[in-house]
């Protein structure tokens, strides 16, 4: 079940996306989300649907691929699509007894549900093109002035990538409690909500306590080679801005600046 | 010269209460001392529950004693400022791999050290580049650490602790969840670090077969060392091994029983390779 979970999930390919630093990436994902909010006329949200296709296409990603997060929303869609569509005040040009559809309710409705598209898409086109490491050393690094206000962005980061390591780690072990449990005459299928949760317990307690141990014996072993938090600390591939980066980092500018003229 | 001076240490695991009031407490070690030379192999054998891990614990002081002290290099374990010195030169392998391993990417995890350290970048790229060769997974650098075996994967973590450029490494009990093939990988890529690389090596187990690539054996029961001596020494005197509660090889016990009953043998014979050659070569001198 943990293996449907799209987030954070990365396409190996050799792209110029793929090769972006990582903080270009979060800044021009971050850009292109506030200009869907500015977007209101055909026009801006024309140019932010063509930058998206730009973005597929550089990407190598197979399209199929990409817009399969968009199952994931698939009923928000929908939902705010129909509500848009339907009780939008204005000229009426459809009336079905009591539903009736407006001019200015066919075009929220339509750009509602561009503006979702390409917010998923936008994001996924990150997630896809950067490993999670790079993802957290991109925030890191780019966060990094939060800690003038006392904020742990390192130990965060840290905690994130260990996170990111021991997700299949559990989920193998869960599997394995699991079986174990069921060879005992555990019964996690049948029954109703309340039984399938009150089956769940058995479970849980011994993925915990695991979960508890292994947390206990990564900290001392972090500690024994010479963790003591992020003064001090170098990193191996350290982010590096090349090129490409500058040139990214002006089409974005330039991108936003022409969502606002065409607003 | 000595790398590890343990002197007189003796530990104690207390178990308080919600008011911080001493419930009970488990000694584990008692008034043990012991000596590191450099360039050592000493594997350090002991039942469950012998004290022996927290002994290995108290080597890069990850553990403090209650009384005597740990001097590593000079320092004493005792003192805050002298941590980080200690624990880059007495490196420390852990019995799970998968509890061990920091990083998401192989390369990086062999990394973790040296950049605690604050190593320049490009020296921690040539480290890992070496330290990766020492063990044999130059392949895998780029590999995600779970799709590696148990054996590899604690090559990792020998690697990620040889990049620190340690003077001593000490393993706790390696090879406890690994198969055959993965055991004998660790003993020999361990073996061969202390032949080449002169690392002083000190590997705590429970298998007699393990102990045996050694130059030391010391036997901690009761809290206390029980002997200590070369293998062969160690071997030789089965009868306590199995009072210590150690399993002793069929071979070498059989070994010993024919010594006893005349047969002139060298002492510590431990597989059974050794003890037919040793017979052949009997037949064949009368």
């Amino acid at each position: 079940m943990l293996r449907d979970i799209t987030l954070g999930q990365y396409y190996p390919e050799d792209s110029v996306l793929h090769r972006l630093d990582p903080r270009t990436k979060l800044f021009g994902t971050m850009i292109y989300i506030v200009s869907l909010f500015i977007c209101n006329s055909w026009a801006a949200y024309a140019a932010a649907v063509v930058a998206l296709a730009v973005l597929i296409i550089l990407s190598k990603v197979p399209v199929g691929f990409m817009f399969r997060g968009l199952r994931a929303i698939l009923i928000l869609l929908l939902i705010s699509v129909f509500f848009n569509l339907f009780f939008t005040t204005g000229e009426v040009i459809l009336q079905m007894g009591f539903l009736k559809i407006t001019k200015e309710g066919l075009q929220t409705a339509a750009w509602m549900a561009i503006r979702l598209i390409c917010l998923v898409i936008g994001a996924s086109i990150m997630t896809l093109t950067t490993t999670p490491n790079s993802l957290t050393d991109g925030l890191e690094k780019s966060l990094g002035f939060l800690k003038v206000i006392k904020i742990p962005v390192h130990e965060i980061a840290m905690m994130m990538s260990i996170a990111l390591r021991f997700i299949p780690i559990l989920v193998e072990e869960t599997d394995k409690i699991m079986k174990a449990q069921m060879a005992r005459g555990a019964d996690f299928e049948n029954g109703g909500l309340a039984a399938k949760a009150k089956a769940m317990i058995p479970l849980l307690i011994p993925l915990f306590i695991s979960a508890f141990r292994r947390a206990t014996e990564l900290a001392t072993a972090m500690e024994a080679r010479c963790y003591h938090g992020g003064e001090g600390r170098t990193k191996m591939r350290p982010l590096k801005y090349a090129v490409r980066d500058y040139i990214a980092y002006v089409c974005i500018i330039a991108f936003l600046v022409l969502i606002i003229i065409l607003k | 010269m000595k790398q590890i001076d343990v002197k007189n240490i003796t530990f104690d695991y207390i178990v308080r209460d919600e008011n911080d009031q001493i419930e009970s407490s488990i000694r584990a070690l008692e008034d043990l001392s012991m000596e590191v030379k450099p360039g050592d192999f000493i594997a350090v054998l002991g039942r469950n529950g012998s004290g022996k891990s927290t002994f290995a614990k108290m080597l890069n002081a990850i553990l403090l004693p209650n009384f005597g002290d740990v001097i590593v290099l000079g320092m004493n374990t005792k003192e805050e400022d002298n941590l980080l010195e200690i624990r880059k030169n007495v490196g420390m392998v852990f019995q799970n791999p998968d509890n061990q391993i920091v990083a998401n990417v192989v390369e990086e995890d062999m990394a973790f050290g040296p950049e605690n350290l604050g190593i320049p970048s490009e020296e921690i790229v040539k480290r890992v580049e070496t330290v990766s060769h020492m063990v044999g997974m130059e392949k895998f650098l780029q590999k995600s650490p779970n799709k590696l075996s148990g054996g590899q994967k604690q090559r990792v973590a020998i690697a990620g602790v040889l990049a620190m450029k340690p003077k001593c490494i000490v393993l706790d009990e390696p090879t406890a969840m690994l198969d055959p093939i993965g055991r004998r990988d660790i003993i020999e890529t361990v073996t061969k670090l202390n032949h080449e690389e002169g690392i002083t090596i000190i590997m705590i187990t429970h298998f007699m077969e393990e102990a045996a690539a050694a130059k030391r054996v010391v036997v901690i029961d009761k809290n206390r060392i029980q002997m200590d001596g070369t293998p062969g020494e160690v071997f030789a005197d089965y009868r306590r091994l199995k009072e210590f509660g150690l399993d002793v090889p069929q071979v070498t016990e059989l070994a010993g029983k024919l010594k006893s009953a005349g047969i002139p043998l060298p002492d510590g014979i431990i597989t059974v390779e050794e003890l037919i050659s040793e017979l052949k070569s009997r037949k064949t001198g009368t």
